[in-house]
């Protein structure tokens, strides 16, 4: 059986990739300082990849609710995230058995086609 | 840009788990799931104490690689993958190791694939990450 996950839609503000670099200890200048980031030719403070992975929690926590706990996860960064964009991440369940499930999560980010990040997060509870 | 062999292991390096530091890092996402702040409500889930995020052992870095040196700049965050045993909460002790699993390059890019193994106070093991980092020079022969 499958179905979908309520999806999380964000956006990315400056505030929030301070407050992850401050939380996460990942310093790099690229994600707050535009400044740093035009040198490395970017347009502008990128969000760090692990912020938008982290942002997949949200979207399972539902099933954290349920009784799951994350058993595996596994995902693919595929294009960047720029500050004051908004990012997607839509989920479909596939139940393996009654107390595993597998989500297939895709993050995209307003006016890109190309996934900012896709992969998988296996589920199990009562284990 | 330095390269070890594939099996290049860091020496251990432990982290106490702070009930903080969890909060944080929760906050820092948006979450709202009661077992990442509350003890209590980690006790009723089935947790020993404020449960991390699962997210959040990657904060838990392991010490050098011997022989590892990377550029500051330029390096791309391509894979990430967590395999979870015992969940992590406050109050535990973390212990990891880092080990360069694999070394691939094509053209100008080089991709490092590290796997850190993070066991708790009981020897338990609480989580294997592998992280694919790329970067864009070319190794030293």
């Amino acid at each position: 059986m499958t179905s979908r996950l309520i999806p999380v839609v964000h956006r990315v503000t400056r505030l929030d990739l301070v407050r992850y670099a401050g939380a996460s200890g990942d310093f790099n200048p690229i994600h707050f300082d535009d400044e740093v980031a035009r040198q490395f030719g970017l347009d502008g403070v990128i969000a760090h990849g692990m912020f938008t992975m982290g942002l997949v929690t949200r979207l399972i926590e539902p099933l954290l609710v349920q009784g799951y706990r994350v058993a595996h996860w596994s995902n693919r960064f595929r294009s960047m995230v720029a500050v004051n964009h908004t990012i997607t991440i839509d989920g479909s369940i596939h139940d393996v058995d009654e107390n595993v499930v597998q989500v297939n999560i895709v993050a995209t980010v307003e006016g890109q086609t190309k996934p900012a990040l896709t992969g998988s997060v296996t589920l199990t509870r009562g284990q | 840009m330095e390269i070890p062999p594939v099996g290049a292991t860091s020496s251990p390096l432990s982290h106490d788990i702070e009930v903080g530091a969890i909060r944080r890092f929760a906050q820092a996402l948006g979450l709202t799931y009661a077992p990442f702040y509350d003890t209590v409500a980690a006790q009723a889930a089935g947790y020993r104490d404020v449960v991390a995020p699962p997210t959040f052992v990657i904060t838990l870095n392991g010490a050098l690689i011997p022989g590892l040196a990377l550029p500051d700049a330029g390096l791309i965050h391509g894979e990430q993958s967590f395999r979870y045993g015992v969940p992590v909460v406050a109050h535990d002790v973390i212990t990891v190791v880092s080990t360069l699993i694999d070394v691939k390059s094509r053209g100008p890019l080089t991709f490092l694939t590290v796997e850190t193994k993070g066991s708790n106070q009981h020897q338990e093991e609480a989580f294997v990450s592998e992280s694919t980092i790329i970067a864009r020079e070319e190794i030293l022969p």
